[in-house]
């Protein structure tokens, strides 16, 4: 007998590491406010086709539930949840923790894992971006880990992209380029902006925290702005902050973070601003969260926790 | 920190080699092909090792190489995550439209073979036009004399093969060489060393190009 492609058996040593170190996080979110929920091991389709507005059935593992009605078991916590808070909670303020499994399909042979166990909270109605971003830094801290938190927002690359009046197709290209520090195929694109933008987009891929130089070439006040805000945020915490990075989820409305481990070649931590969220179920509400996936820990929390 | 470097074998290995050493890194491991199939570098801490272009990505991916040397033509073909900084400027040749007589002027059912589906699909996109695209893994040229398809998209240095078996050149798709690559937990998390190196090669590439 064998395992489904691309999901794996924790056996007792890995599992003892991962069950204490959930426990660890959930005491946490627990002496924070925050309380435990629950939702399907499943979602019906149109619930992330309501958030996303498309979904890629391809990532997806699709199924249907009792009635026949099309469902995909849940590729993240935040949008479950979102529907549940919108659609079945009332209160002006909902702070809510899990430890649950998510559903990602990836490509074959390329030793990526499909199941990934997320620890997060979500927080809905009037959360500020300080209250979330120490909490997250607590959590990295509770587990021992020694991280580099590495705040974004997903505001500042789109603002910059809209202000050169691109069409769509250029736009969504541009950000990409970006996005991806594709330094090569950025010169040429950038060699038909306009001077300012020119100079803009070629030093902000590797920018990073040198934020006073990034003030430097920014060519509009909103993107100051937000350059001021960060700037504030990095000294109060000492966190890193790279705002060349788009959210890789369509419903992030500010706010972006990840956070990264040496020895582990992928971010173990992310989360951000997402407002308009809830509201595309119905009850609009502000929120913010994050999620730690438990599971790319393991081999360095083996050592810490040792 | 140390960086671990992926190198692409063959084509592009001896160029690389060449820039490295050229830039005052010790490889002298890499040139004298020394068995092992890690390589330290005897002056900075950089550790190398060769693969296939492809498995340089999937290193870079997973984050066990921290920066890999890779051709565009692999980069095109591959869906692994990874930042791409470099243009390092060796390793120049293109993807090219070929055939017996010119696919683009058929009528009716085109079909292409291929070793790079991802960049014929890309291409045809462009062009509006709907094509077949058959995956055919070395030889490609072999695949209009047989008759198996209309045209061929493939990678072009000289072209001496393709003017050897009667083909010829009726579209340039786009050009291709080597890039370096990162993978992105390393660049947060190595980001002066990464900058290091690519400073360095960045001045090597401007020097062979003047």
């Amino acid at each position: 007998m064998k395992n489904p492609a691309g999901m794996q058996d924790r056996l007792i040593e890995e599992s003892t590491i991962k069950q204490k170190a959930i426990r660890q996080l959930e005491a946490l979110f627990q002496a924070k406010g925050y309380q435990p929920i629950e939702t399907p091991m499943f979602e019906t389709l149109a619930t992330y086709e309501k958030a996303f507005g498309k979904v890629d059935a391809n990532q997806l593992f699709t199924l249907v539930d009792q009635e026949g009605t099309l469902c995909a078991l849940r590729m993240d916590m935040t949008v479950p949840i979102a529907r549940v808070v919108s659609t079945k909670l009332e209160g002006p303020l909902t702070k809510v923790y899990y430890a649950a499994d998510t559903f990602h399909k990836k490509a074959q042979y390329s030793g990526l894992v499909a199941q990934s166990t997320d620890v997060g909270i979500e927080a809905f109605g009037e959360v500020d971006d300080d209250q979330i971003i120490q909490l997250a830094i607590e959590a990295l801290k509770c587990l021992k880990l020694d991280a580099r938190l590495e705040l974004s927002d997903s505001r500042f690359l789109n603002r910059a992209c809209q202000l050169l009046g691109l069409d769509e197709t250029s736009k969504r290209r541009l950000i990409h380029l970006v996005d991806t520090k594709n330094c090569v195929a950025l010169k040429e694109v950038c060699a038909h902006l306009p001077e300012q933008a020119k100079t803009f987009f070629s030093v902000l891929p590797l920018i990073g925290d040198e934020l006073d130089q990034l003030k430097r070439v920014c060519f509009d006040e909103q993107l100051l702005e937000l350059v001021t805000y960060y700037e504030q945020i990095q000294a109060r915490y000492q966190v890193a902050v790279d705002l060349s990075k788009c959210p890789h989820q369509d419903y992030y409305t500010g706010l972006i973070f990840e956070a990264f481990v040496p020895g582990i070649g992928a971010s173990i931590l992310s989360g951000g601003r997402y407002d308009e969220l809830a509201g595309r179920f119905g009850k609009s509400l502000s929120a913010c969260g994050f999620a730690i996936k438990i599971d790319r820990c393991l081999a360095v929390l083996k050592e810490v926790q040792a | 920190m140390s960086l671990a470097i992926a190198l692409t074998k063959g084509r592009l290995e001896k160029q690389t080699v060449a820039l490295l050493d050229q830039l005052g890194y010790g490889v002298e491991a890499l040139k004298n092909k020394s068995r092992a199939l890690v390589l330290q570098d005897s002056r900075y801490d950089l550790s190398y090792f060769l693969v296939k272009g492809h498995d340089a990505c999937t290193y870079v991916h997973h984050g066990v190489a921290d920066i890999g040397i890779v051709g565009k033509d692999t980069l095109y073909e591959s869906s692994a995550d990874y930042y791409e900084l470099l243009d390092l400027g060796i390793g120049r040749c293109q993807f090219v439209l070929a055939g017996l007589a010119n696919p683009l002027e058929k009528v009716g059912h085109l079909v292409i073979g291929t070793k790079y589906p991802k960049v014929t699909k890309d291409y045809f996109q462009r062009l509006g036009k709907e094509v077949d695209i058959i995956k055919i893994e070395g030889s490609v040229e072999l695949g209009p004399l047989l008759g198996l398809c209309d045209g061929i998209v493939d990678i072009m240095e000289t072209g001496t093969t393709l003017k050897e078996n009667g083909l010829k050149v009726y579209d340039t798709v786009c050009p291709i060489s080597a890039r370096l690559i990162v993978n992105k937990a390393s660049f947060k998390l190595k980001k002066p060393e990464i900058m290091k190196l690519i400073h360095d090669l960045e001045r090597g590439v401007y020097a062979q190009a003047n």
